[in-house]
């Protein structure tokens, strides 16, 4: 009888945690952080307020940032990324909309590092994009820690580098993504 | 001989003083807002208030500057870099003032308790409507802690 109760037991706890592990996860402290590197200078900013929005059953996956938001070592450049690229008064957010490809091998209820592929729509400075790209899904504690590193051109969303800074700032730009999501409860 | 080496000398000082300038203005970093007096100081309802009743007005007049803002301690979390974020807010709404604290001031944070009064000072970085369902909120970037 009481081996029963506890197998009751057991079989409830691992009934409820994948029932937890099937919702949808979010963080509204993620980051993105972008990289540009030239014989110049290397160019670095980030930021640490992203909202992201996972459904672990369909596999959607969202991203909002306020472009606003990114932090430079040199407050020269925020100045000149705010109002002469990124135009952030104009073109405030930055998003993602998108899904990830193989979802359905992903196990959210066990621990352990998953490759993914995620399509979806990229939004920088008003021009949206198709965007493909890799990463992984960490689950740790039956929470998901997602990660990914991917390039962008600057021209594909028509931000222009004036001439005089051409020597000083990539035409690609690295953007590395980095979150650790909460049950949405 | 003796006004050529005079203009010389101005020259080279004029030259030394421009790159001076230059190079100041070049590596200047984002000041310490413990150090900066605020534009405005509000309540995190307040503040919230301001942008859900008309977001573009509220950006108009918070955009970019110096905040000071008092409330609950809603939610801090720390991240894996070490930073920490601070929710500010009424404890039964999902919206929030979202304060990212400034590296330099991660020893203050530590100290910090959820559900206890707090006031932060940072620069705001705009709006966060509430599109996915998760609260809206306003941000905070480079915060300090005024008030534990």
């Amino acid at each position: 009888m009481r081996k029963l109760i506890l197998l009751f037991i057991s079989f409830s706890i691992m009934a409820a945690a994948g029932l937890q592990a099937q919702g949808k996860f979010y963080t509204k402290t993620g980051r993105i952080s972008f990289y540009s590197s030239t014989a110049m200078e290397n160019i670095e900013a980030i930021n640490k307020s992203v909202v992201t929005l996972l459904d672990s059953k369909t596999g959607d996956l969202q991203f909002v940032v306020l472009v606003k938001g990114f932090e430079f070592r040199k407050a020269l450049m925020q100045e000149h990324f705010n109002k002469e690229y990124a135009e952030t008064d104009i073109y405030p957010r930055a998003e993602f909309k998108g899904s990830i490809s193989n979802n359905a091998s992903i196990n959210y209820a066990v621990n352990g590092k998953n490759n993914v592929t995620v399509k979806g729509k990229l939004t920088i400075h008003g021009v949206t994009k198709d965007v493909e790209t890799t990463g992984t899904i960490e689950v740790k504690d039956g929470k998901p820690v997602i990660h990914s590193v991917f390039n962008i051109l600057l021209a594909d969303y028509k931000i222009t580098i004036p001439r005089l800074y051409r020597d000083n700032i990539s035409s690609t730009i690295r953007i590395t993504v980095d979150g650790s999501l909460e049950p949405l409860k | 001989m003796k006004f050529k080496k005079a203009f010389l000398f101005f020259l080279l000082g004029s030259m030394a003083i421009i790159a001076w300038v230059g190079y100041r203005a070049y590596t200047r970093t984002n000041p310490d807002l413990g150090k900066v007096k605020a534009d405005f100081t509000v309540s995190a309802e307040g503040l919230i208030a301001a942008f859900e009743k008309n977001d573009s007005s509220a950006n108009k007049q918070f955009m970019g500057k110096t905040i000071e803002v008092s409330g609950i301690l809603k939610k801090m979390s720390k991240d894996d870099a070490g930073d920490y974020s601070l929710a500010i807010g009424d404890s039964s709404s999902m919206a929030a003032v979202r304060c990212s604290v400034d590296s330099n001031h991660r020893a203050d944070a530590a100290l910090l308790r959820e559900n206890t009064s707090v006031t932060v000072r940072g620069s705001c970085t705009g709006f966060n409507k509430d599109e996915l369902g998760l609260g809206s909120e306003v941000i905070l970037n480079r915060c300090v802690i005024i008030k534990k």
